[in-house]
């Protein structure tokens, strides 16, 4: 499964990946299908390599991560 | 020409600025926050960087707190009316410009008052002091210019911002004037909101604001409508900027505005400050010693001035000085009111006006030369 999140925002996606490079994680802003029941016109944040770690680290810095994205737009 | 009106927007823009735009409108011209294709995105990051640079030179951490708006008038249209409800009393200064005091002005029809504390020239004690004698059990809000756009006076904003706080009363800032001239560090301020206009002291081009929150009361919308973000949903989004950035921005203009705050930092804010009062010390002690000119402060210092000197020639209209210079000496000034009368109630010029000087990062010794010797030639 694509290590893929959906974010706020696209300035809330860049934040976080700005975040996430500091921590030595890298990512990649991306246009993506949202989750579930939310319908389309989201951004997300494709995370390439320790995920949960990620995670935990947007949510200290108070970055909400809506979910996993369900589908990377290719 | 020689250009002194950049109390009303900087002329000439630094080169940066002019680039960045026409660089922006011919090679990135896609519309940021919106698409997923490789332009759009690449609008959203010009536009993520700007923000983030805005906020680094305010002092702010989170970026998102930095919203771009027209100008310094939206932004303080926001706060006022995205936090005032019925019932509430704000406190204003007596130099404040008609950004804060005309929507105040409306508010009187939805039962929210306001009282006007009166700011002492250099003596910040008395200033404070006539603050804390306007606050009421129900004042919810300051609104308070960091320094006067007519005469240049500061007032100790951050000093009354702590004061505020200690009544659990909001401050927002109206730093028209001093945004790029004083430096201003969010970190470790009492400012709540911060309004700042991006065509003055940050020589970004006509069009450019920000509402910079350093708080956390949001205020409500003034606007709804698309973000981008969050689309499914019928409404406006909670999350900072898009909360208050419905509809298509200024991309260009905010790219410039960002370039804008490169060249202040580059010139050095301090250097910068210090060259334009000193130009501002040499016009007025050459005017103080015509006894046909009128001032209207005492001698303009950096701890209590920006860098505005207003003046009168005696029996004559500000209009026609104004007209003069630029008809025979090719010399722009601003007469008038410059959208402030209550500073110009303060200061006893509401029926004649002023013309107001003000120097920018571009005006040289040559130039306050020529304005003295003008002055002196005018008849």
């Amino acid at each position: 499964m694509d290590n893929l999140v959906q974010l706020s925002s696209v300035t809330q996606a860049m934040r976080a990946r700005d975040l996430l490079k500091s921590n030595g994680i890298n990512s990649a802003v991306q246009r993506i299908t949202a989750s579930r029941g939310q319908g389309p016109c989201a951004y997300g944040l494709k995370i390439f390599n320790r995920f949960d770690e990620a995670i935990s680290i947007l949510r200290e810095h108070n970055i909400h991560v809506i979910g996993r994205a369900r589908g990377e737009i290719r | 020409m020689i250009y002194l009106d950049n109390g009303a927007t900087t002329f000439p823009k630094p080169a940066g600025v002019i680039n960045s735009v026409g660089n922006t409108l011919r090679n990135y011209g896609a519309n940021p926050g919106r698409g997923g294709h490789r332009l759009a995105m690449k609008a959203s990051e010009l536009l993520y960087d700007a923000r983030k640079n805005v906020a680094d030179f305010f002092g702010v951490e989170d970026s998102s707190n930095v919203i771009f708006t027209l100008n310094c008038t939206t932004s303080l249209n926001m706060v006022i009316k995205g936090i005032l409800k019925k019932g509430d009393h704000v406190i204003i200064s007596s130099y404040e410009h008609n950004a804060a005091l005309r929507p105040l002005e409306k508010l009187k029809e939805k039962g929210i008052t306001y009282s006007v504390a009166e700011v002492f020239e250099k003596d910040n004690e008395k200033t404070l002091a006539s603050f804390r004698e306007q606050i009421r059990p129900n004042t919810r809000l300051l609104v308070c210019t960091y320094a006067s756009n007519v005469f240049g006076i500061k007032v100790p904003v951050e000093r009354i911002c702590a004061l505020c706080h200690q009544y659990g009363i909001l401050t927002c800032v109206d730093a028209a004037q001093a945004a790029g001239i004083v430096p201003i560090d969010l970190s470790d301020s009492s400012i709540d909101y911060l309004c700042i206009a991006g065509h003055k002291g940050l020589y970004g081009p006509m069009g450019t604001g920000a509402l910079i929150v350093n708080c956390d009361t949001i205020p409500d919308t003034f606007i709804e409508g698309g973000t981008g973000s969050n689309s499914a949903s019928s409404e406006q989004p909670e999350i900072l900027p898009d909360r208050f950035e419905s509809g298509t921005g200024n991309l260009s203009g905010v790219v410039g505005m960002s370039n804008g705050v490169n060249f202040v930092r580059s010139r050095g804010q301090l250097n910068l400050y210090n060259r334009e009062m000193q130009l501002i010390q040499r016009a007025y002690k050459a005017l103080s010693k015509l006894d046909k000119v009128i001032l209207y402060t005492e001698y303009p210092d950096m701890d209590y001035y920006v860098p505005v000197l207003s003046f009168n020639i005696k029996d004559m209209d500000s209009e026609t000085v104004s007209q003069i210079l630029s008809s025979r000496f090719n010399i722009a000034t601003r007469a008038g009111l410059h959208c402030a009368p209550l500073a110009h109630t303060t200061k006893g010029t509401l029926d004649i006006g002023t013309v107001r000087v003000v120097p920018s990062a571009f005006t040289t010794l040559n130039d306050i030369n020529s304005l003295i010797s003008a002055v002196c030639n005018i008849k």
